[in-house]
């Protein structure tokens, strides 16, 4: 057992012990975790080298679709190490070398390849060009025998869940009462979301979330809900929906989706927290820390650094303080001193380390700080994953302390006919909320459907709900998103400073994309120089949100830095549109679809 | 005297640049979302100069001439890379048009060069030959980054004094006692001396407004990427075929395209499962190593086809004084865009009518004299 292994995975009932290969180093793990967790356990933060500076990098986020790190597996290269789970005898390489001709060449290909003199030379650019070209640290494709492919699977029912955490679970077993075929898609190991890894009691709910969470898994399992785990829903093309799961590595499995509503309970995106450094190995999201623990029984760390002394942020540390882990929780805002283990009005924060976070320098007023830590956990502010409705074709806003929400009215209903949102992806904060936005979304869908009764219970619940919000605190927040669909009017919403800054200039060390190596001075330079404020351009002329992880970490922390500088609203600035496919799909696998057999 | 330019992309922003650069001191160019929205941003950003007739090849060859010197007029990079265009041929007519329009290729001193199956296999080995005739392939072409010639073209024209306005979409032309007074957009007007339409597929409608019917429709065309990889595929590898093409950027990303039967009009810009598979397919076939490479993200935008699929500037005597237009391209816009901008302000100062810019008049076709383009690529 590894120093970070706490405990036996809670995951599954098939956590064997397997060995596999890291760099030819044999290291042993479960069968129920990932090539990322397994490698975390032992010790292995640094998964690969940026595309651009070279610089190592970790997993930020678990989430399948937050890739920003390939590793090459049993001979395939650019795989997704949070996708591949482990069997015996797994193969697998990391890249760690940085090779040397690289680094005369960086100053040319470090910024987008914008403004250098040696590019405006027509004679110097062919030869510049081919080194650049080399310089660019992509995998190396290789001929390999591809899996053979599964034939395409359709999958027809009434309703889809998109997500099956505690919002689509309740949806689901709202729906599947009221006579619906449901079909239940997640791209977690078993249903359950993110409540599955909270052992303590949330808001509002008097049980552990874990046994919460599996009571409604069993319900909806009970009622007949179909459920595909483990799969992604791809997205929504002119003429099909697509969901995919990538199994075989390598191949995988096509779905073709055909349903008359949809709800879309995705959750939410913790949003990376922006400092120098704040690419280096070891600094997560809040929500992979409570998986990797309550999961797989691995702790983030032994010292480890809650950056936002949120909800979510306080909740982590309680559960870290059960296995002895060291925390400390830094904030932004003003006193929140006074209990114990938080250090607020912090300014400024350098993350030092050579292949991982080794330590934090903080600036607070009057005051410099230096802490020893082996993990950074972001937790400041998350958004909805607004990926599939905005795909959907649902209109999004951003509403201060929400995000950029996809606007709903009090039965879920987006401005996209037939698709309905709930949880974390409609930008509620808390999983009761889920809950009872999951059953009311899951009576829209009744109701669409004509069935009997539905309507009732929807003005029942929806009573339920708009009382729920009150004593949360955040009605007045979804009376603006209520608003805003029912007028179609965009608020006009000024931010002061994106809550995920702790930065005080337009550094050329602090990551806003982490698949492009784009930096706040990059940013800033469009901004600034370029003039350049809508989102769609800075994407075009850096190439932010355009890479692996198709903007899922990139494009909302971009636009609110955007609307910081320029001083406008981050409605003004927009985010970028959203294209399927949500996950990438191998060719090998599309290839061999068949599209008109619905 | 005021221009007022409706388009952001490169007809629109190579206009406007020459134009400022010729003295014109008061240009507007509108544009109904944000710079470059239309097509020129979708584009596959490329550049070739072999066409089917002689005087598309022609115009090509100068407007190249413009885009590798881009870099140095506007300061931004615009990534050129001259890697050839590839075409794979399958039937004994394909090759024998090839070797036909070789010779004129060759007088206009654009030789192309006849591979035969084993030698591209040696030059490019990750292509699949064992069912390919003869390759044709075009050393001269090549690729560029269509975001900063776009960028590039705006910052250069903005420098010199012409101003972008964002979220105006232009209603209609006005017309008054047979001359252009200006444009009208949702909350007004603006005045102008000089009209040019230069937005893309959505020209025909304002052309519709006065009365002016030329043969050209939208036609909505599909593109597909992969995620990045190294740098392996140089040229443009187009598969006379399947119509399929694949190309890959230098920062790494493949892609490419596979011409799906789609109704023409101003569709909605979504993508199609069908493109996907259609074009995956052809992949998976012609590009063993690409299987297990991944695709990430597709998208959509329009060709603007004309009837002859040659592109259309310029004016028409029998229209209302000081209107002009661009449009019309029919996928290869972006590469001949450079040089409509330079020949269409000088048209537009002077009145002149420059020998390359002649046959792609917009009375050729109530003349007869069409220009039929047959090598459209997508």
């Amino acid at each position: 057992m590894s120093a970070l292994r706490v405990k036996e995975p809670t995951i599954g009932s098939s956590g064997a012990v397997v060995t596999i290969k890291v760099n030819g180093i044999s290291i042993k793990g479960f069968t129920s975790e990932s090539i990322s967790v397994a490698l975390y356990a032992n010790g292995i933060k640094s998964f690969d080298r940026s595309k651009k500076l070279y610089r190592p990098r970790g997993f930020f986020s678990l989430h399948p679709q937050a890739r920003t790190v390939t590793v090459n597996v049993n001979g395939m290269p650019a795989m997704n190490p949070s996708e591949i789970y482990l069997t015996e005898g797994l193969n697998v390489y990391t890249q760690q070398k940085r090779p040397l001709s690289v680094r005369f060449f960086e100053s040319m290909i470090d910024t987008s390849l914008l403004h250098k003199p040696i590019v405006k030379n027509r004679l110097l650019w062919p030869i510049a060009l081919k080194f650049i070209a080399n310089s660019i640290n992509n995998p190396e494709l290789v001929e390999y025998e591809t899996p053979r492919a599964v034939p395409t699977i359709v999958e027809k029912a009434d309703l889809v869940v998109i997500g099956g955490g505690v919002a689509g679970l309740s949806a689901a077993i709202e729906a599947r009462r009221h006579g619906l075929e449901v079909l239940q898609i997640d791209d977690g190991v078993e249903l359950g979301g993110e409540m599955l890894c909270d052992e303590l009691e949330p808001p509002g709910i008097s049980e552990p979330g874990c046994i919460f969470a599996r009571n409604l898994r069993k319900k909806a399992l009970e009622l007949g809900v179909k459920v595909l785990t483990r799969t992604t829903f791809v997205g929504f093309f002119e003429d099909a929906a697509l969901a995919f799961s990538p199994y075989p590595p390598g191949g995988g499995t096509s779905y073709l989706i055909s349903a008359k509503a949809y709800v879309v309970a995705t959750g939410a995106v913790d949003l990376p927290c922006i400092f120098a450094n704040n690419d280096l190995p070891g600094i997560i999201d809040v929500s992979s820390a409570l998986k990797m623990l309550n999961m797989h029984g691995v702790v983030a760390g032994k010292n480890v650094a809650i950056l936002g002394a949120t909800e979510r942020g306080l909740r982590l540390a309680e559960h870290l303080k059960k296995y002895a882990v060291n925390t400390i929780i830094l904030d932004k805002s003003k006193g929140g001193a006074g209990k114990d283990a938080i250090i607020d009005g912090v300014k400024e924060i350098v993350a030092i380390g050579k292949d991982r976070v080794e330590a934090l320098e903080v600036k607070r007023e009057g005051e410099e700080l230096r802490l020893n830590v082996d993990c950074v956990v972001c937790a400041t502010s998350t958004n909805p994953d607004i990926r599939i409705s905005a795909q959907a074709g649902a209109k999004i806003a951003y509403i201060k302390g929400l995000g950029f929400v996809p606007i709903h009215d009090p039965f879920m209903r987006t401005s996209k006919n037939g698709l309905f949102v709930a949880g974390g992806a409609s930008g509620s904060p808390y999983g009761i909320l889920h809950a009872i936005e999951g059953r009311i979304a899951g009576l829209s869908a009744a109701v669409i459907l004509n069935k009997k009764g539905a309507e009732a219970e929807r003005e029942v619940l929806a009573k339920e709900y708009g009382s729920l919000l009150q004593k949360f605190g955040i009605s007045n927040l979804k009376e603006k998103v209520f608003k805003s669909f029912e007028t179609g009017v965009i608020p006009d919403e000024k931010i002061a400073e994106p809550p995920t800054l702790f930065c005080s200039g337009p550094r050329r060390d602090a990551f806003i994309c982490f698949c492009e190596d784009i930096r706040l001075w990059d940013l800033h330079r469009v901004v600034s120089v370029y003039g350049f404020a809508c989102l769609e351009k800075v994407k075009r002329a850096t190439g932010i949100g355009t890479a692996r992880c198709q903007g899922r970490l990139c494009l909302v922390n971009s636009a609110l830095y955007i609307a910081h500088i320029a001083s406008l609203s981050p409605n003004v600035v927009g985010i970028a549109r959203q294209r399927p496919p949500a996950i990438s799909i191998p060719i090998n696998v599309l290839a061999n679809m068949e599209v008109n057999k619905t | 005297m005021r221009v007022v330019i409706v388009g952001s992309g490169i007809m629109g922003l190579s206009s406007a640049y020459n134009l400022a650069k010729l003295g014109v001191k008061d240009i507007v160019i509108l544009e109904k979302e944000y710079l470059s929205y239309g097509s020129t941003v979708r584009s596959a950003s490329r550049f070739r100069v072999h066409f089917w007739t002689e005087e598309n090849s022609k115009f090509a060859i100068e407007s190249k001439k413009i885009m590798v010197k881009l870099s140095s007029i506007t300061g931004w990079n615009m990534i050129i890379t001259t890697g050839g265009y590839l075409w794979l041929l399958f039937t004994e007519e394909q090759v024998k048009a090839f070797r036909e329009k070789n010779k004129m290729w060759e007088r206009l001193g654009i030789p192309g060069e006849f591979l035969s199956p084993s030698e591209i296999k040696e030059k490019y080995p990750y292509i699949y030959t064992d069912d390919v005739l003869e390759g044709f392939f075009g050393p001269q072409n090549g690729s560029c980054f269509h975001n900063y010639v776009a960028f590039g073209y705006y910052k250069a024209a903005a420098k010199l004094g012409a101003k972008l306005f964002e979220r105006s979409p232009v209603e209609r032309v006005l017309v008054e006692n047979n001359k252009v007074v200006g444009v009208m957009l949702p909350n007004g007007k603006v005045e102008a001396d000089v009209v040019l339409l230069t937005a893309g597929a959505w020209t025909d409608e304002l052309l519709r407004g006065l009365g002016i019917e030329l043969p050209t429709e939208p036609e909505r065309k599909e593109m597909a990427l992969t995620e990045s990889y190294r740098y392996f595929i140089e040229p443009l590898v187009i598969d006379f075929g399947t119509s399929a093409y694949v190309g890959q950027a230098l920062k790494g990303e493949i892609l490419g395209s596979i011409e799906v039967p789609v109704k023409s009009g101003l569709l909605p810009l979504e993508n199609t499962l069908d493109f996907l598979v259609k074009w995956a397919k052809a992949v998976y076939k012609r590009f063993p190593v690409l299987r297990g490479a991944k695709i990430m993200r597709c998208w959509s935008g329009y060709y603007s086809m004309s009837a002859d699929s040659s592109h259309i500037m310029g004016r028409d005597p029998d229209w209302p004084e000081g209107l002009y237009v661009a449009y019309g391209d029919s996928g290869h816009g972006f590469m001949m865009g450079p040089l409509i901008g330079k020949l269409l302000a000088k048209n537009i100062l002077y009145g002149e009518v420059d020998e390359l810019m002649r046959p792609f008049l917009p009375t050729r076709f109530k003349e007869g004299k069409l220009v039929p383009e047959k090598l459209v690529i997508g």
